[in-house]
């Protein structure tokens, strides 16, 4: 069993509706931890029923490919400027744009590493995936500036790395294959192989696709 | 009886093979040569070729041996 702990890393601008706010960018919510000082302001638009939904995701690149996952548990630290006439406020774990787990309420007080407990049950595609949604909505029109404010997320993953591992080196450095599929050509036709197709005492080369 | 040098008589050599490091693992499979020693030698190395896909070889791809690895 190993663990890894991530920080948020990206904005996901495709899912997302929320404007860039030029004073609070988004990517100030990649500080680093959950209980940094600096936040990320998302509007809610203006407007009766107006939402407004924001997508971020974890840096996944350092889990080993093949790992089974036990557990995730992800903390976070975010606010809402105020909760009148906002409802709903949320917070999720998300896979894509799955939540996982039990959304939680965003109150007008941000502390320290709130956790959303331990997830389970699953797989190494869909944590591959995760995020944090932020979800709010005005009930009936109204103008008054209402904006959540993002500080920050971790995600810590409990996984178990594969047996079968291979690596191939390119520019120099050791790269981990993810999810191999193996095929060997005999009789001039590619058969699928499980486990290593590789056979002792032959030596092998890399090939470029033409 | 293998010969690995040949000397003229006026000194000069003619063919000299003792610093030769041909041998036959490391000649293509099929191939000949003489080694240091002179000896015949018929190379056993094999080489194949393997390549890293994001999907599904072409049945025209490679040769007998060759690998496919499919990333998923």
């Amino acid at each position: 069993m190993a663990t890894l702990t991530v920080d948020l890393s990206s904005y996901d601008y495709a899912n997302s509706t929320a404007v860039e706010n030029t004073t609070r960018p988004f990517p100030n919510a990649f500080a680093g931890s959950a209980s940094t000082g600096d936040y990320a302001s998302i509007d809610v638009p203006d407007g009766a029923n107006a939402d407004v939904t924001s997508y971020y995701r974890f840096d996944l690149s350092a889990l080993p490919a093949g790992a089974t996952i036990n557990s995730v548990v992800v903390k976070y630290k975010a606010r809402i400027s105020s909760t009148s006439y906002i409802s709903p406020r949320t917070i999720s774990v998300v896979s894509g744009t799955t939540v996982k787990g039990t959304a939680q309420t965003l109150g007008t007080t941000a502390a320290d590493d709130k956790t959303f407990g331990q997830i389970t049950g699953l797989s190494e595609a869909e944590v591959r995936t995760l995020g944090i949604k932020l979800y709010a909505k005005r009930g009936r029109s109204v103008t008054t500036p209402r904006f959540i404010m993002m500080y920050g997320a971790t995600l810590t993953i409990d996984y178990t790395e594969s047996a079968d591992r291979y690596y191939v080196k390119e520019s120099d450095d050791w790269r981990q294959l993810r999810n191999p599929t193996f095929y060997r050509k005999e009789s001039g036709f590619w058969v699928k192989k499980s486990g290593s197709p590789f056979v002792a005492g032959v030596n092998y080369t890399h090939k470029e696709e033409r | 009886m293998a010969a690995n040098k040949v000397v003229l008589a006026n000194g000069a050599t003619l063919i000299d093979l003792t610093s030769d490091t041909v041998a036959a693992g490391s000649l293509l499979s099929g191939a000949t040569a003489h080694d240091a020693s002179g000896a015949a030698i018929t190379g056993t190395l094999i080489v194949n070729g393997y390549y890293v896909l994001s999907s599904a070889p072409s049945s025209s791809l490679g040769v007998d041996g060759d690998i496919a690895i499919v990333e998923g």
